[in-house]
């Protein structure tokens, strides 16, 4: 993971789909790597793109209810890193999320937003998936994550090689 | 609310109101609803956290914008199924050149511009075909059905270099049945070949063997070709 720089926190997001069920995960961590929040949460029946671009959103809400003013944010979805950079118009699926995402965005001092691949966004990724397992509809962790989402930070923090894991 | 047009409920009605956050009301969809696979749908919708105006988007483009070619699309009722829509999308994988293969994409989709085309287009000019003048000059008379053509590739068939291989090796001919479209389109896979052939003999004889029959050969086949179309077509 590209670490920010200190005072920065990074967010990442990602949505992911299975057979019958939608998903999406996100994760904010400061400049240490230390956990700040990650929440996962599955939705109804969606397209891929909706769901990135909500884990999106709901990353930045998280963001936002936290008074987080200086915010990176990485995600692995070229098509939404480049709405949300302003490169190309956003499909008119999302054009109505990224609006929200654009207006949380305003009252935040410094955004940098970037493209990472997937093996760089292993957490958010890990997120999405597992929340397609849980029962309530949306879950948070402040602090305390599960041991497998702890064991992907650590590898992060100490900057290991990431291997694409088989899925 | 869907199945009942008399029902005054809003769709805003099926959100969670107590909710900070506007999520849909699970209670409230399954006792409206109880469909599941469209509860499963609607929920994931999602709801915008700040307020704004409805707005009308055309689904089958990328931008939601109304295009022409998107609707003519859905008119021939192939969007989505762009396998099916083009059938002779194996030209591209041909080890040939790009001109001959632009070619034979047009021949094949009818869009090589002779002048039945031209006129077809809107053209005013004479659609017969210059070297009969008994028919219009169809992509079909030109290219197949003339009697001067025939001739051309009567000569090109039993040339040596221009063997073809059985009708039934052909990729995509085994699996028909031998219908006149099929018959239509195993004449059209016939002249691919020839060209094919045609074109292949004479790089080989270019880049390697330096065989003068060879050369003389692939002249000879390419003067039968050249004398159908374009010159310029074997110039590279």
């Amino acid at each position: 993971m590209e670490c920010p720089p200190p005072g920065v926190v990074k967010l990442n997001f990602d949505g992911c789909l299975s057979h019958h069920s939608a998903a999406d995960g996100f994760i904010i961590r400061d400049w240490s790597g230390q956990l700040i929040k990650a929440g996962a949460a599955h939705y109804g029946e969606s397209g891929i793109l909706v769901m990135e671009a909500r884990a999106l959103r709901d990353g930045v809400i998280a963001a936002a209810h936290l008074g987080i003013k200086h915010l990176l944010i990485g995600g692995d979805n070229a098509t939404v890193i480049r709405a949300l950079q302003g490169e190309v118009s956003p499909p008119w699926q999302i054009a109505g999320i990224m609006q929200d995402v654009q207006a949380l965005l305003q009252d935040m001092a410094y955004v940098y937003i970037s493209h990472v691949y997937r093996e760089a966004n292993m957490a958010a990724d890990w997120l999405s998936k597992a929340s397609q397992s849980l029962l309530n509809t949306a879950v948070f962790w402040d602090f305390s994550p599960p041991q497998e989402l702890s064991d992907i930070m650590q590898a992060n923090r100490i900057g290991r090689a990431l291997v694409r894991r088989d899925v | 609310m869907l199945s009942n047009p008399e029902c005054n409920d809003k769709i805003w009605d099926l959100t969670n109101p107590e909710c900070n956050d506007k999520i849909w009301d699970l209670t409230k969809l399954h006792t409206t609803l109880n469909n599941d696979s469209i509860i499963q749908k609607i929920l994931g919708i999602p709801i915008p956290i700040f307020e704004k105006k409805d707005t009308f988007y055309w689904g089958l483009t990328g931008s939601g914008f109304f295009n022409t070619r998107s609707a003519s699309w859905v008119a021939h009722n192939s969007f989505n199924s762009k396998d099916a829509a083009w059938s002779f999308k194996w030209i591209w994988q041909l080890d040939i050149m790009p001109k001959i293969k632009i070619f034979l994409w047009q021949l094949l989709h009818n869009a090589v511009p002779v002048h039945g085309v031209l006129v077809r287009r809107g053209l005013n000019i004479d659609p017969a075909f210059s070297l009969c003048m008994n028919d219009i000059e169809s992509n079909d008379h030109l290219f197949w059905e003339c009697p001067c053509i025939k001739e051309v590739w009567n000569l090109a068939q039993h040339h040596r270099s221009l063997l073809l291989p059985e009708i039934h090796d052909g990729p995509r001919c085994s699996e028909n049945n031998y219908s006149d479209v099929n018959r239509t389109a195993i004449k059209k896979m016939l002249s691919k070949l020839l060209i094919y052939y045609g074109t292949y003999e004479k790089n080989a004889t270019h880049l390697s063997t330096g065989n003068l029959q060879a050369f003389e050969d692939s002249y000879l086949s390419e003067t039968f070709l050249c004398g159908m179309e374009n010159p310029d077509l074997y110039a590279g």
